[in-house]
C-alpha cells in the first residue's frame, strides 16, 4: 500500500508541490497565531479557602476556624496535598488538586464543602474562596512617576494622593484589559474621611464614641420613595441624604439640649487622611513608591496580555487620563523573559539547522540532495507548527526546545531516502526509469526510516507520564518531538520522494572528502574489531563500567535554574517589627543593592500592601529586581557569583535574614510546594514550642553543611500582642457588657469604618478614631475612658487588665498536621547530595521525640518524584523499543543485538555530564531517553542492511563487511548531523538555555560514542547473534 | 576537562599501540587503564566531597569556640562599630532620674463656695430700683436695688405707736413718782408704771429691731424726714465681687425666699476634680497642681488640693476632691471643664532608673534589655519593669546604675541575636 501510495505521490508532482505550498502557508499562519509564553505554566490546580477572623489569635483561628475547614475539605476527591497558614486575623487554606482534575471543577467541589465549614466557624469569621492562582500570573510590574514633594507631610498627601489614582483610575483601566485577572496594587496611603474625636470634649458633652459612630451611619443614605403622578407626568421621589464632603460629616448632629443642637463639629475634627498601614513600597531604595502588579488570567498567553497592557499603559500615559506630571513607567516585563527565552531556543533552531545543512553538504557532497532536505526540514517544521496550533500547544521554550532536539531527527528520514535515491541514481545511472529507481530506492530504505522514527517517537511517549512540574515542562517537549517525527514520516512519505525525482539528477558519485577519509580509516578498524572482538568488547565493557560508577558520583538536581533576567529576593526581619523600622532598614538595604551596576531597578514591597490574601506582616519584605542586559554589564561576572556578592553585602546589614530566588521561579515553588525557596525542611509534630526549639536545632545543623545558602526558618512565634483581657466581673459592677468595651477599643483604638463616602464612582471610608497622643501608648490605651450605662467615664484599665506579651506569628499546617518550615536555596552543589549529607547530619545530631519527623520539600520533593518515575519510563521506553525492533525484524536476537548498542550510548552520555560539571537532572534522563530512541535508530539501520545482504545471499563476513561500509555514510550522518544539530544548544547562554542544556549535553557525548561502537561493535558481533538464530530456526 | 581528553587519547593510542601487538597485553593494558581511570574518578569526587567536609568540620570547630564563649547560651550579640553605626545602635548609661509620673483627672471649673453671694429681699415687697446689672463690680454694702414694702409701713406704724406709748408710759411714771414722793398714790400704782414703761420701751425696741431687719437705719431716717412718706428698702451686696446674675425686673413683687443678685468673687474659684482609687495614694491636702483648660491650650493656672473627699462616689468609683485656684485675670470660667495635672513627686522625690520604651523588648513574656559589655559586645539581661511614665520606662531590677544600655537599636541586637540561633555568624551556611 505504502508502495502504490509513494508511487502516485511520484507520479503526481503536481500535487506534491500544491501540498507543499499549502504546508508553508498553513504553517507560516499557525506559527504567526501560536501563543507563545516563556514557560509551560506549571502551577497545579489548586484552591484557596481564605478567612477572615479580626481579633482572633493565630491559635484560636488555627482551632476555630482553620481546623473545621479543614475537616470539611477532607474526603475531596483528587486531593494531592492540603496545607494551611494560620496568622494573626486570617487563615488561609489551599488544597491542592490532581493534575488532571479541571480548576473551576475544583472551585465547585470546594465550594460545596464551604457552606458546611462555615457552619462550624464562629459567627463573624469571613470565609471565601482566593482567585484562581497561577505562579506565570504577574506579568507586568509598574509603579508611578511623578514630581515627588521634599516636604514629609506632603509627601503623605502625594503618596495618598497616587494610590488613589492607583486604585481608582489606573486599575478599572487596566482591568478591562483582556486577558488581566486583576490588578494588585501597593505602596502609598489609602485616603480616607477621618473623624478624629477629642475625648475630652465628649466628656463635655455627654456623648461616647459609640454615638458618634453610629450617628456617621445613620445619616449617610439615599431612600428611594418611589412615584409621584402629578398630572400627565411622573415623578421619581427621592430622599437624598448621602454625605458628600467634610462639611457635610461636621454637620451632623449628635444630640440636641435644650434647643442647642452639638454636632460633630463641637467634638471632633474632621479631615482627608490616610488610613492606618501595613505595608509600604520602596523604589531604588530611595523614595517610597506606589504601583501596581497586573495579574494574568489562568491559561491566558503571556506575551499576547502584556503587548495589550502595554498599548494600554502607552495610552494612558498619551491621553492625559493621569493628572499632570504621573506617569506609569514599567519595571518588569515578562514579555522580555518569553522574548529571550524563545529567541534563545530560535537561535538554537536556526542555528542548529544551518548547521545541519552545512555538514549535511560537506558528507553527501550533493548540492541537488541538500536542496531536498533543505526543504525538507522548514516543511516539517511548519508541519509540526500547524499541528501545534490544533492542538493548542503553546510556543514555549520547552516545545520550542522540542523542535530543536528533533531537527536531527526529522530530517533523519529525508537524509536516508535522499542518500539512497543518489546511490541507486548514481549506481544505475539511467538503466532504468528514473521513477523505477526512486520507488525502488525508496522502498529499500522505507522499513528501517519508518521503524526509526517510530521508534524515536515512542520513546517520547513514556516521557508524557510524568507529572507535576517535570510533566507540565517536558510533557510539551515531548509531545513536540513526537509531533515532528509524524510530521516529517508524513512527509517522506508523501513530498520527499517527489522531490528527490525533481532535484536529484544521476551523476557518477564523487564521493565527499570526509567519506573518502572516513571510509579509509573506518576499513581497517572494523576488520581489526571483526578479528578481535573480546578485546573491542573488553574495552567497551571497561568503559561501561568506568561509566556506570561514575553515574552513580554524578550529582542530582531537579531541573537547572533559568535565569529569568531578575531577581525575587525577601528579605525578613523578626515578627512584629514596626512600618517605620522595617522602611529604614530596608532602604538600607535597598540602597546596598542600587549599588551593584549591572541593576536596573529594585522595588521592595514592605509587609501587606493592598492584597488582602497576603499574609506577609512588616517583617517580610518582597523585592523584585530587574537586571540590565548582559550586553550593558560592565564587568564580566556570573549571575550566580553575581548574586553571591550581592548576599555578601547585604551580610552587613544587621537585623535581616534574607533569600534570592527569581521572579517566576519564586512564585512556583510558592504554589507548588507552599515555600519560597529551593528546599524546604518540614519538621511536623503537635506542639509548637518542640517544633520552634528543634527546627532551630536543625537549622543550624544545616548552617553548617556546604552548599546551603539563604536560610531561613520560618518563625512561629515573637510577635508581640497588646492584650485588652477584660475583666467580667468588674464590666459587671458597672453594668457593661464585653462588647461595649471592645467597641471602643476598636474604634478608638483601631479607627473602625462608621461608613462610606462616595465622590463619584470612588468610596472611601469614614473612619472615627482618637487624636493620635490618646492612643499611641500603653498609657493612653489604659486611659481609654468607657462610658457605662450611668453615663459615667471609667478607665479602660480599671475594666481590664492592658499587658504586652509576645505570641504566636503562624501556624502551618499540612495534611492535618503542624508543621514548621525551614527554607533554603542550594548553590554550587547539587541538591541530592546536600539532602543526603544534611539528612545524615541531622540524623546523628537532633534527636526528635516520638510523634515528630522530619520530611524534605520542594525541587527535592520533585526532583524524587521525577527520578522514581524516570526509573519507570527508562524502561518502559526500552521495551517499547525492543517490541518495535522485533516487529521490525521478527527476531529476538537481532533486536538484542540493536539494543545492546543502548549501554554504550550511556557511556557517552554519563561522560559528557560529568566532564562538564552538570548533574543528573530530568532533562538529563529526558535525555538519556531521548539518547536511546537515536542510537537504537544508527543500530537498526546498520543490522537492517546486514541481515538485508545476508537475505539476498552474500556470504556472513563479506555482508557484515558490505553492510557496514554501505551504512557508515548514513550513519555517520545521522549521528553528526544530530550532535552539529544539539550543538547550538549545548553551547548556547540566553535565558532558558539551562534548561535543555543537560538534554544536549546527554545526547551529543551519547551520540558521539554510540555511534563510534555501533559501527566497531555490532558488526563484530553480529556474527554471534546471527548464529544463534541459525541455530534457533533449525 | 582537557586532562580526562588526553586520557581519553592516550586510551585510543595505547589500545591502537597494543593491538597491534597481540589481544593479551591489549586486553591486560585497557583492564589496567580502566582501572586507572576509575580510581583516578573516584578520587576526584571523593576529594572533592572530603574538602567539603573538612570545611563544614572547621565551621563545627569554630562554632564549639563561640559556643564556649558564651557559657552555652545564645545571650550575646557581637555587632561591629560600623553596622552599630550603620543600623542606628546608641547607648546610654542607666541612671537614676527623679521619678515623677503626674496624674492627669478630668476636672469642672465651679464658682468658690466662700465667695459667692445670693442676694435677695429681705422682706416682700415690690422693686422700685434697679442700681446694678449683670457683670457690675460691687462693693460690700454697696445697693444693688431698692423696693417698696408694705411692711415698712406697718412698722412705722407700729414705731409710732410704740414710742407714742412709751412717752405716756414715762410721763405716768414720773407723774406716779411724785405722786408717791407726796405719798399721795401708793407705792403699787409707781410699781405698775414702771413696769408699763419696761413693756412700752420694749415694745419700741421690737418695732426698732423690724427696721433693722429690713435694713432700714431708723434714727437717720427720722433726722432727715421728719415724718413724710415712709422710706425705700435698699438691695445691698454683703460681699465684694461682681454680678453675675441678676433675675430682679423693675416692679417686680420680691420676697426673701427669691434671689435677686448673685454676686460672686471670682478671683479665686475651685476645680473641682475625680480621683480614681489607683491615685488616692498619691494625693493629700495642699499638693500643688496644674489645671489646662482647652481655652487657653498654651496657658496653665497653677493652684493646690484645698480638700479631699471623704466620702467615693460609689457610681463613679472616684472620689472628688477640690483644688483652689487663682483666678485674677478672669480667664478661667466657672462650668469649664478642665485637666488637673498633679504632679505627685513634690511629697516625696522618688528617684528611679528610667529607660525609654525603645530599649526593652519582649522575649516570650518577658522583659529585656541589652548591655553593652564590651564596645561590640552586648549581652542581653533581663529585667523587671515597673511604672510607665509615658514613653519611658521605670527599670525595678536587673540592671544597676552606670552599665551601659542600648537606648535605640534593641530590636536590630535581639534580630542579629535570634539570627545567630539559627546559623552562626561565622558559617558560611548564610
Amino acid at each position: 500500500m505504502l508502495e502504490r501510495i509513494i508511487e502516485y505521490t511520484l507520479k503526481q508532482k503536481g500535487m506534491v508541490i500544491f501540498l507543499s505550498l499549502l504546508i508553508v502557508v498553513i504553517g507560516l499562519y499557525s506559527y504567526w497565531k501560536l501563543p507563545i509564553d516563556a514557560f509551560p505554566d506549571v502551577t497545579n490546580i489548586q484552591v484557596e479557602v481564605v478567612s477572615h477572623a479580626d481579633g482572633l489569635s493565630a491559635i484560636e483561628i488555627e482551632r476555630n476556624v482553620t481546623y473545621p475547614i479543614e475537616m470539611a475539605m477532607r474526603g475531596l476527591p483528587d486531593i494531592e496535598q492540603m496545607r494551611s497558614v494560620t496568622k494573626f486575623g486570617l487563615s488561609i487554606v489551599t488544597v491542592v488538586f490532581k493534575d488532571n482534575v479541571d480548576i473551576y471543577f475544583a472551585r465547585q467541589l470546594v465550594f460545596e464543602r464551604l457552606a458546611e465549614a462555615r457552619e462550624k466557624v464562629p459567627k463573624g469569621v469571613e470565609v471565601a474562596m482566593g482567585p484562581i492562582g497561577t505562579a506565570m500570573g504577574e506579568i507586568y510590574q509598574y509603579t508611578l512617576e511623578g514630581n515627588m514633594p521634599n516636604d514629609p507631610a506632603q509627601k503623605i498627601t502625594y503618596l495618598t494622593n497616587l494610590r488613589t489614582i492607583q486604585e481608582w483610575i489606573i486599575t478599572p483601566q487596566l482591568k478591562s484589559v483582556a486577558g488581566v485577572n486583576e490588578i494588585n496594587s501597593f505602596g502609598g496611603y489609602f485616603k480616607q474621611y477621618q473623624v478624629v474625636v477629642f475625648p475630652e470634649k465628649l466628656l463635655k458633652y455627654g456623648i461616647t464614641v459609640d454615638d458618634v459612630y453610629s450617628a456617621i451611619g445613620n445619616n449617610n443614605e439615599n431612600v428611594g420613595g418611589n412615584l409621584l403622578e402629578r398630572g400627565a407626568d411622573q415623578f421619581i421621589v427621592r430622599g437624598v441624604g448621602l454625605i458628600k464632603d467634610v462639611k457635610d460629616i461636621e454637620n451632623i448632629v449628635l444630640k440636641s439640649a435644650g434647643g442647642t443642637p452639638t454636632s460633630i463639629r463641637d467634638v471632633a475634627q474632621v479631615k482627608i487622611g490616610e488610613a492606618v498601614r501595613m505595608g509600604a513600597a520602596i523604589k531604588n531604595g530611595k523614595d517610597e513608591c506606589v504601583g501596581g502588579i497586573v495579574m494574568m488570567l489562568r491559561g491566558e498567553n503571556s506575551r499576547d496580555v502584556v503587548r495589550r497592557v502595554a498599548e494600554k499603559v502607552r495610552e494612558i500615559n498619551e491621553n492625559n487620563v493621569l493628572p499632570e506630571g504621573i506617569r506609569i513607567v514599567p519595571y518588569y516585563d515578562r514579555s522580555d523573559i518569553v522574548k529571550a527565552s524563545v529567541s534563545t531556543v530560535n537561535k538554537a533552531l536556526i542555528e542548529g539547522s544551518l548547521l545541519v545543512l552545512i555538514v549535511l553538504y560537506l558528507l553527501l557532497n550533493s548540492i541537488r540532495g541538500s536542496i531536498v532536505v533543505l526543504i525538507a526540514l522548514p516543511l516539517s517544521l511548519l508541519a509540526t507548527f500547524i499541528v501545534m496550533k490544533l492542538a493548542g500547544i503553546s510556543a514555549n521554550l520547552m516545545s520550542l526546545g522540542g523542535l530543536a532536539i528533533s531537527i536531527g531527527m526529522i530530517i533523519d528520514t529525508a537524509i536516508i531516502q535522499v542518500e539512497n535515491v543518489q546511490r541507486h541514481l548514481s549506481d544505475e545511472g539511467a538503466q532504468h526509469p528514473k521513477l523505477y529507481t526512486v520507488l525502488r530506492a525508496v522502498m529499500e530504505v522505507r522499513k528501517p526510516s519508518i521503524y526509526g522514527e517510530l521508534i524515536i517517537a515512542l520513546t517520547f511517549i513514556p516521557i508524557l507520564s510524568l507529572e507535576g512540574i517535570e510533566g507540565k515542562m517536558f510533557g510539551p517537549l515531548a509531545i513536540t518531538v513526537a509531533i515532528a517525527l509524524l510530521a516529517s514520516l508524513f512527509l517522506s512519505v508523501l513530498v520527499i520522494p517527489a522531490l528527490c525525482i525533481l532535484f536529484l539528477k544521476p551523476h557518477p558519485e564523487k564521493e565527499s572528502y570526509i567519506m573518502r577519509h572516513a571510509n579509509r580509516l573506518y576499513l581497517p578498524l572494523l576488520d581489526y574489531a571483526m578479528n578481535r572482538k573480546r578485546v573491542v568488547l573488553g574495552v567497551a565493557g571497561a568503559f561501561l563500567v568506568v561509566s556506570l560508577f561514575l553515574a552513580t558520583r554524578l550529582g542530582t538536581e531537579f531541573i537547572p535554574i533559568m535565569d529569568e533576567g531578575a531577581f525575587d529576593m525577601d528579605v525578613s526581619m523578626l515578627p512584629g517589627v514596626s512600618l517605620a523600622k522595617a522602611m529604614e532598614v530596608n532602604q538600607h538595604a535597598a540602597a546596598k543593592l542600587k549599588e551593584f551596576p549591572e541593576l536596573e531597578t529594585v522595588v521592595g514591597r514592605i509587609g501587606q500592601t493592598g492584597v488582602a490574601l497576603d499574609t506577609r506582616g512588616t517583617d517580610k519584605t518582597g523585592y523584585v529586581g530587574i537586571f540590565k542586559p548582559k550586553s550593558e554589564w560592565k564587568r564580566d561576572i556570573s549571575k550566580e557569583k553575581l548574586t553571591n556578592e550581592m548576599r555578601e553585602s547585604l551580610e552587613s546589614i544587621a537585623g535581616i535574614t534574607f533569600g534570592f530566588s527569581q521572579p517566576i521561579q519564586c512564585r512556583i515553588d510558592e504554589l507548588v510546594a507552599g515555600t519560597r525557596a529551593q528546599l524546604i525542611v518540614k519538621l511536623f509534630g503537635e506542639d509548637i514550642n518542640v517544633l520552634s526549639e528543634r527546627s532551630a536545632k536543625i537549622a543550624k545543623v544545616l548552617s553548617t553543611i556546604k552548599g546551603g545558602t539563604d536560610l531561613n526558618a520560618e518563625k512561629v512565634s515573637g510577635q508581640p500582642y497588646l492584650t485588652v483581657n477584660i475583666d467580667r466581673s468588674k464590666i459587671a459592677r458597672y453594668g457593661l457588657n464585653i462588647s461595649d468595651v471592645q467597641k471602643v477599643i476598636e474604634i478608638a483604638v483601631a479607627g473602625k469604618a462608621a461608613s462610606q463616602l462616595y465622590e463619584e464612582n470612588r468610596n472611601f471610608p469614614i473612619a472615627v478614631r482618637l487624636p493620635e497622643e490618646k492612643r499611641n501608648s500603653l498609657e493612653a490605651i489604659k486611659n481609654l475612658m468607657i462610658t457605662t450605662k450611668t453615663g459615667t467615664n471609667i478607665p479602660l484599665e480599671h475594666l481590664a487588665e492592658v499587658k504586652m506579651i509576645e505570641g504566636p506569628v503562624q501556624i502551618s499546617r499540612q495534611d492535618g498536621m503542624r508543621r514548621i518550615g525551614i527554607e533554603m536555596n542550594i548553590t554550587g552543589r547539587d541538591i541530592g547530595s546536600f539532602v543526603a549529607e544534611a539528612k545524615q547530619k541531622i540524623g546523628a545530631q537532633v534527636k526528635l521525640p516520638a510523634g515528630y519527623y522530619l520530611t524534605w520539600g520542594g525541587q527535592f520533593e520533585n526532583q524524587q518524584r521525577a527520578m522514581n518515575k524516570l526509573m519507570i519510563i527508562g524502561p518502559a521506553a526500552v521495551g517499547l523499543i525492543m517490541l518495535l525492533l522485533y516487529l521490525s525484524f521478527r527476531s529476538v536476537s537481532l533486536s538484542l543485538l540493536v539494543i545492546s548498542n543502548l549501554p554504550f550510548a550511556l557511556i557517552g552520555g554519563v561522560f559528557a555530564l560529568y566532564l562538564s560539571g552538570q548533574y543528573l537532572s530530568v532533562p538529563a534522563s529526558v535525555g538519556f531517553i531521548v539518547l536511546f530512541g537515536v542510537a537504537v535508530l544508527n543500530g537498526l539501520v546498520l543490522v537492517s542492511r546486514i541481515s538485508q545482504l545476508r537475505e539476498e545471499g552474500l556470504d556472513l563476513q563479506e555482508a557484515i563487511r558490505k553492510g557496514s561500509l554501505d551504512r557508515l555514510r548514513p550513519v555517520l550522518m545521522t549521528a553528526s548531523i544530530s550532535i552539529f544539530s544539539l550543538l547550538p544548544m549545548l553551547l548556547a547562554g540566553g535565558a532558558g538555555s539551562e534548561i535543555q542544556k543537560p538534554l544536549a549535553t546527554v545526547v551529543v557525548g551519547g551520540l558521539f560514542t554510540s555511534t563510534l561502537l555501533t559501527l566497531l561493535i555490532i558488526p563484530s558481533v553480529y556474527s554471534w547473534f546471527e548464529k544463534r538464530q541459525v541455530e534457533a530456526e533449525m | 576537562m582537557s586532562g580526562a581528553k588526553e586520557l581519553i587519547r592516550e586510551i585510543w593510542s595505547t589500545m591502537e599501540d597494543t593491538a597491534r601487538h597481540n589481544k593479551k597485553t591489549a586486553l591486560i593494558a585497557v583492564g589496567a587503564i580502566a582501572l586507572v581511570v576509575a580510581v583516578l574518578s573516584f578520587y576526584i569526587s571523593t576529594a572533592s566531597k572530603e574538602h567539603g567536609e573538612e570545611r563544614g568540620k572547621e565551621a563545627a570547630h569554630r562554632e564549639d569556640e563561640h559556643k564556649e564563649g558564651e557559657h552555652g547560651e545564645e545571650t550575646v550579640v557581637h555587632l561591629s562599630k560600623e553596622a552599630q553605626k550603620a543600623s542606628g545602635v546608641e547607648v546610654m548609661a542607666a541612671a537614676l532620674e527623679p521619678f515623677s509620673a503626674p496624674i492627669e483627672a478630668t476636672a469642672a471649673i465651679e464658682l468658690d463656695g466662700d465667695r459667692i453671694a445670693k442676694i435677695s429681699a429681705r422682706t416682700s415687697g415690690r422693686l422700685v430700683r434697679i442700681a446694678a446689672s449683670q457683670g457690675d463690680a460691687v462693693k460690700t454694702g454697696q445697693a444693688l436695688a431698692w423696693f417698696d414694702s408694705p411692711e415698712l409701713g406697718q412698722a412705722l406704724a407700729e414705731y409710732a405707736k410704740s414710742k407714742g406709748r412709751a412717752d405716756l408710759a414715762r410721763k405716768n411714771l414720773e407723774r406716779e413718782e411724785t405722786l408717791f414722793s407726796k405719798k399721795i398714790s401708793p407705792e403699787k400704782d409707781v410699781i405698775r408704771a414702771r413696769q408699763e414703761l419696761a413693756e412700752a420701751g420694749a415694745d419700741l425696741a421690737f418695732a426698732r429691731e423690724r427696721f433693722h431687719l429690713l435694713g432700714i437705719d431708723i434714727d437717720q431716717y427720722e433726722k432727715k424726714h421728719e415724718g413724710d412718706q415712709h422710706p425705700l428698702i435698699a438691695v445691698t451686696s454683703p460681699i465684694s465681687g461682681s454680678v453675675i446674675e441678676r433675675t430682679a425686673t423693675q416692679g417686680e413683687v420680691v420676697s426673701p425666699e427669691k434671689p435677686l443678685f448673685t454676686v460672686a468673687d471670682l478671683s479665686k474659684l475651685w476645680v473641682i476634680i475625680d480621683i480614681y482609687e489607683k491615685d488616692l495614694g498619691r494625693i493629700k491636702s495642699g499638693t500643688a497642681v496644674k489645671v489646662s483648660t482647652t481655652a487657653y491650650a498654651d496657658k496653665s493656672f497653677r493652684g493646690f488640693i484645698s480638700y479631699l473627699g471623704e466620702v467615693m462616689d460609689e457610681k463613679t468609683r472616684t472620689v472628688k476632691a477640690r483644688v483652689e485656684v487663682e483666678n485674677a485675670n478672669r480667664l478661667l470660667k466657672p462650668g469649664m471643664f478642665a485637666t488637673v495635672t498633679i504632679d505627685a513627686k513634690g511629697a516625696q522625690m522618688e528617684k528611679a532608673i528610667m529607660l525609654p520604651e525603645e530599649a526593652v523588648f519582649l522575649d516570650g513574656s518577658r522583659n529585656y534589655v541589652f548591655i553593652q559589655t564590651a564596645p561590640e559586645k552586648f549581652e542581653m539581661r533581663e529585667i523587671t519593669a515597673g511604672r510607665t511614665l509615658g514613653k519611658r520606662l521605670e527599670v525595678i531590677g536587673g540592671i544597676k546604675k552606670g552599665e551601659s544600655v542600648a537606648v535605640k537599636g534593641a530590636f536590630i541586637l535581639k534580630s542579629e541575636l535570634k539570627k545567630g540561633e539559627l546559623v552562626d555568624e561565622h558559617g558560611h551556611g548564610k
